[in-house]
Parts: structure tokens; C-alpha cells; sequence
């Protein structure tokens, strides 16, 4: 098996497929608004190790997959572990983001696994389990993003649902990089309640930051109807998920997707 | 390009400065379009006229009125309309500026904020209809006494009809004498030397590291909650002076500068007229004739103030209302990131900016935006033509009209001497300080002669500072003619070329009764 589809993610072995993408493939089959992707199973890494390059099936079936994607495209990992460890050192390590053309795009999925090689070497877990799952995704437009919270995550109260959010590319607020406003939307009512941040810069997406025009550093995110429409996808994920559910979004103009969902299994 | 067939005329006494796309969009057309409204409910004698903006300079087109002339209505309506303001106008003006502050355009959804531009638009045009539905009256009023005075005594002097009605208490003078105050309170409180020494921003700080400063600056933002919609222009870009107390603090270190007592000379000024109209009264022989008179003067009495009130009603908080407003649509902006600044609204015209509110998180307008500065600074530098299309007809202006615009091309000049229209009589000499709409009232010092295209009511802390006063627009009921003999201060306007010709710091002298002008010391 090359590359899978996100349909057909849920009948695979989820070590196989990792966190993310098993996450991503719910959020699809529950009907939220999902970027199209497909994705790069363990085997794909464990056979690549063999010759530091990809093997001719795998290269073949990229090829194949690739085609009903639209470009630009992101390249993330998405280990089986990775979604249930801290959150702001994986993506940063190990994620490729606006790639254009095939060469591209095999030398992004190359850099992954050699990140992912490099760090493992560092934390040995040894043997096949340090084999990485990729998710090969279109990039959708992104000017605001940020990360929900279908409880809260630090109180962990029912009442309502918490959302961060800062201008520019997900990244920024996953990273840490950006000093995101904070939302909290009643889960009844949709009543919402904002601390807004100064925001000085906005992560491009790319591993950079861009400054803010002076005027826009201490402007909301999210209007109040923008909030609520993300907390009740957030909420629509937990009911489908059947468990508090933290997710990534990110806005494209007025359209909302989600990047990412994951049990809030973990939290103390 | 297509030839105009149609003259359109530049007022600069009403739009002496280019004017920014939103503000032509928002204010510029409720203008004509309340001018034309008004008129026809009245049955005005004139048409209106409708408006536009070429290359960022306001023109407007006279309209033929299609509707006859009601001398009977218009009179009527002249004489009613202190009861009719108080009773209707006012406070539907004041509904409508709560309104459009109650607004605000930021929080939501694209659809509703859309609508509430639309609205937005709506009350500006009400508000402005009903400006013309009260100014209108009131210019008319005088024009009645004017009349009625010279059946009656015949004519002397030009001006003498007008001097039963001068003197009046209006919100202008209520501003200022608030002002006054604060820098009476300045000198009691033993700060009226920061004030005085200090630049601005600087006296600004000062004051707010100083117990007794504090006291002054709590004063001075109680003055800017009743009187901050005061600006220099009604252009919407802008900023009004409530938020830059330092224009209100230029106001009181005027005041500081030269020591006056205002309450005395309001009381010296009502005695005065209280005593000519006792005086013109007698000279009727005929009792009802005499009654009759008394209950029209009483009547244009209580009319006349609203010249000046009516700004404190519409012109300053309304249009303060509607740039708050649109500056909310500018944040509202910011925020999706399609402008750098809230400000850059006004660079916008009203569908661009209706469009960029739907389309949310649309593509940026940061281009657009510095083109339009650029635009504005093209014209700003050069003068707009005084006419578009076929010139003007010569002749033919309502004596009304031309009292208070002045008659264009009136103005001569000979070498150094400019003449124009004597206003405000009496004699000055003073170094000219050439003040343009826009620049700070700072560099104003006590007995200048302040030459400046126009002036409105917010003009009015500088009148008791000057020793003398030359506009190029206006005629002799103008505002600065009628503020300035209020104050005494020798004034000349219409002098069309005055801010061109006469050089900032130039010593100049000033006959308000000859109208003269002359430039003694470059």
C-alpha cells in the first residue's frame, strides 16, 4: 500500500496511519469541512529507509494520488504517538508547507523523514515503531487560524468551549510564535467572551513571521458569529468523536476548515 | 472624454481643502441631496444644487427648481422655524446622531454590517435634509427683517438692519466662554504659565503630571464631551477635536494670551442691541404698526441664533457620529486585514467600501489606498478651477446668495493693496498669519491678522485673540463677517486672493470699513 485515501484511512491499522491522519479522516467522514488529502502509511518510511530514497512503487503510487490534489500542498507527519505528546514540537520539526511540483514534493516528504530519522536518533525507541506516517495535504489559504478546545483545557469545565486564534497561518499559534486572542463560546446559548491579544506578527506559514500593521495588532480574530461558528464545528467533532476533542482551523477569507482533531484523552 | 456641458462651480468658503472619496460619497452628496429636499418643501425661490467630486476638489451644479416660488410658505416657515426647530427638528437631529453612535460596525456578521452601512447612509441624508430645512429658514429670516426694516426707515448703510440681530447668545459663544473659563480656572489654579510656555503636546504632559493640571485637563474633557465634534472642516477624514484635546488647549492658551471677560462683554453686547431695538421701536409712530414689527423682530430674534446652533446639533456631533461610524467599517477592515489603518476608510468610495464589507477578508485595498493619498496630495498642491464646463452666468445671484458668499471675481488688486469686502470695520496692522483649514491654531499669535480662506463656528477661540481678519471667500453675512463684528475685529473678506498673495509673517494693515488690504512689509 502507497498512498491511501482519506476515505479509506479508517479501515487501515491506525499505527499505520498515525494520529493525524486518523483524526483528519473522522473529521471527514463526520461531514465537517476538511482539506482533500491522502495519506503516506508507516511502510512508505520503513521502505525509503532502506535506500534513503523512495522505492519505485511508492514513487509511482504518489504519482497516482498526487493528481487529484490541487496545489499548494503540506507535508505533515503524523505519527501514531505524536498527537497525544506536547503538541508545539511536532509540527515545527518535521512539517513542509507550500509545495508546488512533484521534485518538490518528494524532496519535501524526504526532508520529513529525515527530521523524523534525526530526532528519533536522539530519543531512541528503536526498531520499525519510529516509522512515520505523512499526511500529504492541499493547503488551503489561510489569513486566521488557531486551535479549539471542546472543554477547557485548563479547567477542564463542560460549560463552554475555548478557542485561541491569531492572523496568519496556523502555525503561528501552535508554535507558540504568536501571542493568540482567547475565546470562550458558551456551549448553550453561544454567548461569547474575547481577550483579545496584541498580535504582533502573523507566522506565514513558511517558518516566518510577517509584522502587523500597528492598527490590526489589537484587533479581534473572530467576531462573535465567526466564534461560534468554530466552536460549533468543535462541538459538532466532539459529539462525533463521542470525547472532548481538541482541534486546529484555520480561515480562508470567510471559509472555515479543520486541520486537525485529536481525543483530550491525556490531560491531567 | 466627453466636453461639459453642464457648469459646475468650486465653493471654497464650504470646501476649501480636496476632499477624500467616502467623505464626497457620504457628506458631499447629502448635501445636494438635503439642499433640494429642503428646498422644495419650502417652496424656496432656488432649486439647489446637486454635488461631485472632480479630481478630489467639490463641485456643485445649480438646479432649476420645478416647483413655483411660495413667497407666502417660505416666509412663514422663515418665521416659525425657532418654534419648529425646537419643537420637531432638534430633537429628531438628536435621535438620528445617538443612532448613528449607537452603531457599530465591527462586531457583525458581513450581511448585517452591510446593511447597517446602508442605514448609516439613510440617517446622514435625514440629518442633512433636515440642516437645510432649518438654515434655509433661518437665512430667510434676516432677509424678512432686512426687508421689513428698510420699507420702514429706508437705508444708510448696509449693515444696519442687520445690527438688531447681532449679539445674540448662541452655542458659539457658549463654547468659547467654556473655554475662557478654563483658562480662568488655569490662572487660578496657577498653571496658566504651562499652558502659555509650553508646546502643546508637551504642555499636554505637563498638565497631566500636575495635581492642578488634572484639574484643568478634567475641565477640558467635560468642554470636549458638549463641543468635541468641533473641527476646522467637515470633511470626514478629518480627526474631530475631541480627539486632540491640544487643538481645545491651543483655544484656552488663546485666551490666557490675551485677558478678556467674556460674561461682561456678552452683557455689554445684549445691552447693547437691547437698547437699538428699543430705540428703532420708538421710532415707529403707529402703535400697531410698531407691535406689528416688534412680534417680526422677536420672531428673527429667536431664528438667528440657530445659525450657529444648529452646528452643534448637526454639523459637529452628527458628522463626529458618522466618522466614528465609518471609522468603525475602517476597523472593521483592519481587522480582516484589507486596510493597514482604520483612517484609510475614507480612501474608499461608499460602494468600495460596501463591496470590501462583503466580500470579508477580501483581497487587500493597501494599494488603492496610497493611490488615493497620492491623489489627494496632487490636488492639494495645485487649485481646483473655479468653474467646470460652460462659465457661470454673470449677474443673476440672489442678493441672499451673494451676502453670504461674497461675489466671485469682486476682488481687486493693485500691486500691494488687495480690496475686498469690508465687514467688520475699524483699522489693524499685524503681522498675516496664513492658516490653512487643516494646520493647528498654535501658530496664532495675539494681534496677528489671521488670513485664511474661510472660517467656521470652531474658528471662533482664535477671534478673541486677532487683531484683524482677511478671508478670500465670503460676503457680509458670511461667517467670519458676522463672528467678527460680534468681536470687533476689523475684518475684510472676499478678498479671494488673500492666502495667495499675502505671505505668512508679512506685515500687513487691515480697514474693515474700506475693505483694503495692503501688503506693507514682505
Amino acid at each position: 500500500m502507497t498512498a491511501a485515501r482519506l476515505e479509506d484511512v479508517l479501515r487501515l491499522d491506525p499505527g499505520t496511519v498515525g494520529g493525524k491522519a486518523t483524526g483528519l479522516a473522522r473529521l471527514a467522514e463526520l461531514g465537517l469541512p476538511v482539506p482533500p488529502a491522502f495519506v503516506l502509511p508507516t511502510e512508505v518510511h520503513a521502505r525509503w529507509r532502506l535506500r534513503q530514497r523512495l522505492d519505485e512503487s511508492d514513487w509511482r503510487g504518489l504519482t497516482e494520488a498526487v493528481r487529484e490534489l490541487e496545489e499548494p500542498l503540506a507535508v505533515r507527519s503524523s505519527a501514531a504517538d505524536e498527537d497525544t505528546v506536547g503538541r508545539s514540537a511536532a509540527g515545527q520539526y518535521d512539517s513542509v508547507m507550500g509545495v508546488r511540483g512533484f521534485d518538490r514534493l518528494v524532496a519535501a516528504i524526504e526532508q520529513c523523514y529525515r527530521a523524523v530519522d534525526s530526532q528519533r536518533a536522539r530519543t531512541y525507541r528503536g526498531g520499525r515503531e519510529g516509522a512515520m506516517a505523512l499526511v500529504v495535504q492541499h493547503e488551503v489559504p489561510s489569513d486566521r487560524a488557531g486551535v479549539g478546545f471542546s472543554i477547557d483545557p485548563v479547567t477542564r469545565a463542560a460549560t463552554h468551549v475555548v478557542l485561541e486564534a491569531g492572523f496568519g497561518h496556523g502555525e503561528g499559534v501552535v508554535s507558540g510564535l504568536v501571542t493568540p486572542d482567547r475565546y470562550w463560546v458558551d456551549r448553550t446559548g453561544g454567548a461569547v467572551r474575547v481577550r483579545a491579544a496584541e498580535k504582533v506578527v502573523a507566522a506565514d506559514g513558511r517558518g516566518g513571521v510577517v509584522e502587523l500593521p500597528r492598527e490590526r495588532r489589537a484587533a479581534r480574530v473572530l467576531r462573535d458569529d465567526e466564534a461560534v461558528r468554530v466552536a460549533d464545528l468543535v462541538l459538532e467533532a466532539e459529539r462525533g468523536f463521542g470525547t472532548p476533542v481538541d482541534v486546529e482551523f484555520c480561515l480562508g477569507g470567510a471559509e472555515l476548515w479543520l486541520v486537525q482533531c485529536r481525543p483530550i484523552t491525556t490531560l491531567p | 472624454m466627453t466636453a461639459q456641458i453642464e457648469t459646475w462651480t468650486h465653493d471654497p468658503s464650504h470646501y476649501p481643502e480636496p476632499m477624500s472619496p467616502l467623505s464626497a460619497d457620504v457628506w458631499l452628496f447629502a448635501m445636494g441631496e438635503g439642499i433640494q429636499a429642503a428646498a422644495r418643501e419650502l417652496g424656496a425661490p432656488f432649486g439647489g444644487f446637486t454635488t461631485k467630486l472632480q479630481d478630489s476638489w467639490a463641485y456643485e451644479h445649480e438646479l432649476e427648481r420645478d416647483w413655483a416660488f411660495d413667497p407666502e410658505r417660505f416666509e412663514r416657515a422663515a418665521l416659525e422655524i425657532a418654534e419648529r426647530w425646537e419643537r420637531e427638528y432638534r430633537p429628531r437631529v438628536e435621535e438620528i446622531t445617538a443612532e448613528l453612535r449607537s452603531l457599530r460596525p465591527e462586531r457583525p456578521p458581513a450581511v448585517v454590517a452591510a446593511a447597517m452601512l446602508d442605514y448609516l447612509v439613510e440617517l446622514v441624508l435625514e440629518q442633512w435634509r433636515l440642516h437645510f430645512l432649518t438654515v434655509i429658514p433661518v437665512h430667510a429670516a434676516r432677509e424678512v427683517l432686512h426687508d421689513a426694516w428698510v420699507e420702514r426707515f429706508g437705508k444708510q448703510n448696509e449693515l444696519e438692519p442687520y445690527w438688531l440681530i447681532e449679539g445674540l447668545p448662541n452655542e458659539t459663544l457658549e463654547a468659547d466662554e467654556q473655554l475662557w473659563a478654563i483658562a480662568e480656572r488655569a490662572r487660578e489654579l496657577d498653571v496658566a504659565d504651562v499652558i502659555l510656555e509650553l508646546p502643546t503636546a508637551a504642555a499636554l504632559e505637563r498638565l497631566r503630571a500636575l495635581q492642578a493640571g488634572r484639574e484643568v485637563l478634567a475641565a477640558l474633557d467635560r468642554y470636549l464631551l458638549r463641543f468635541g465634534g468641533r473641527s476646522r472642516l467637515h470633511e470626514l477624514s478629518e480627526p474631530r477635536d475631541a480627539e486632540d484635546p491640544g487643538r481645545a488647549l491651543a483655544g484656552v492658551r488663546l485666551f490666557l494670551e490675551r485677558p478678556r471677560d467674556l460674561p461682561a462683554e456678552r452683557l455689554a453686547r445684549s445691552e447693547k442691541r437691547e437698547r437699538l431695538q428699543a430705540e428703532t421701536l420708538a421710532r415707529i409712530a403707529d402703535e400697531t404698526e410698531r407691535a406689528r414689527f416688534a412680534a417680526l423682530l422677536e420672531q428673527v430674534v429667536a431664528a438667528v441664533p440657530l445659525e450657529e446652533t444648529h452646528t452643534y446639533y448637526i454639523d459637529y456631533p452628527g458628522l463626529q457620529a458618522t466618522r466614528e461610524t465609518l471609522l468603525g467599517f475602517g476597523r472593521r477592515l483592519v481587522a480582516e486585514g484589507q486596510l493597514d489603518a482604520a483612517a484609510d476608510v475614507f480612501m474608499l468610495r461608499l460602494a468600495e467600501l460596501r463591496e470590501s464589507v462583503l466580500e470579508e477578508h477580501g483581497s487587500g485595498h493597501q494599494g488603492l489606498v496610497a493611490e488615493r493619498r497620492r491623489e489627494l496630495e496632487v490636488a492639494k498642491a495645485a487649485l481646483p478651477s473655479p468653474h467646470l464646463g460652460p462659465p457661470p452666468e454673470p449677474g443673476e445671484v440672489p442678493s441672499s446668495v451673494a451676502k453670504f458668499y461674497g461675489i466671485a471675481g469682486s476682488a481687486r488688486v493693485e500691486g500691494d493693496l488687495i480690496i475686498g469686502t469690508g465687514a467688520s470695520a475699524g483699522s489693524a496692522e499685524g503681522t498675516a498669519r496664513v492658516v490653512h483649514g487643516t494646520t493647528d491654531f498654535e501658530r496664532v499669535e495675539r494681534g496677528d491678522v489671521l488670513v485664511c480662506t474661510t472660517t467656521t463656528p470652531a474658528w471662533t477661540p482664535l477671534f478673541g485673540a486677532i487683531g484683524g481678519l482677511v478671508t478670500d471667500t465670503g460676503g457680509i453675512l458670511s461667517h467670519a463677517a458676522v463672528v467678527a463684528r460680534e468681536y470687533g475685529v476689523p475684518t475684510v473678506v472676499g478678498a479671494e486672493v488673500a492666502t495667495r498673495l499675502i505671505p505668512d509673517g508679512a506685515r500687513v494693515s487691515v480697514d474693515g470699513g474700506t475693505g483694503e488690504v495692503r501688503i506693507l512689509r514682505r
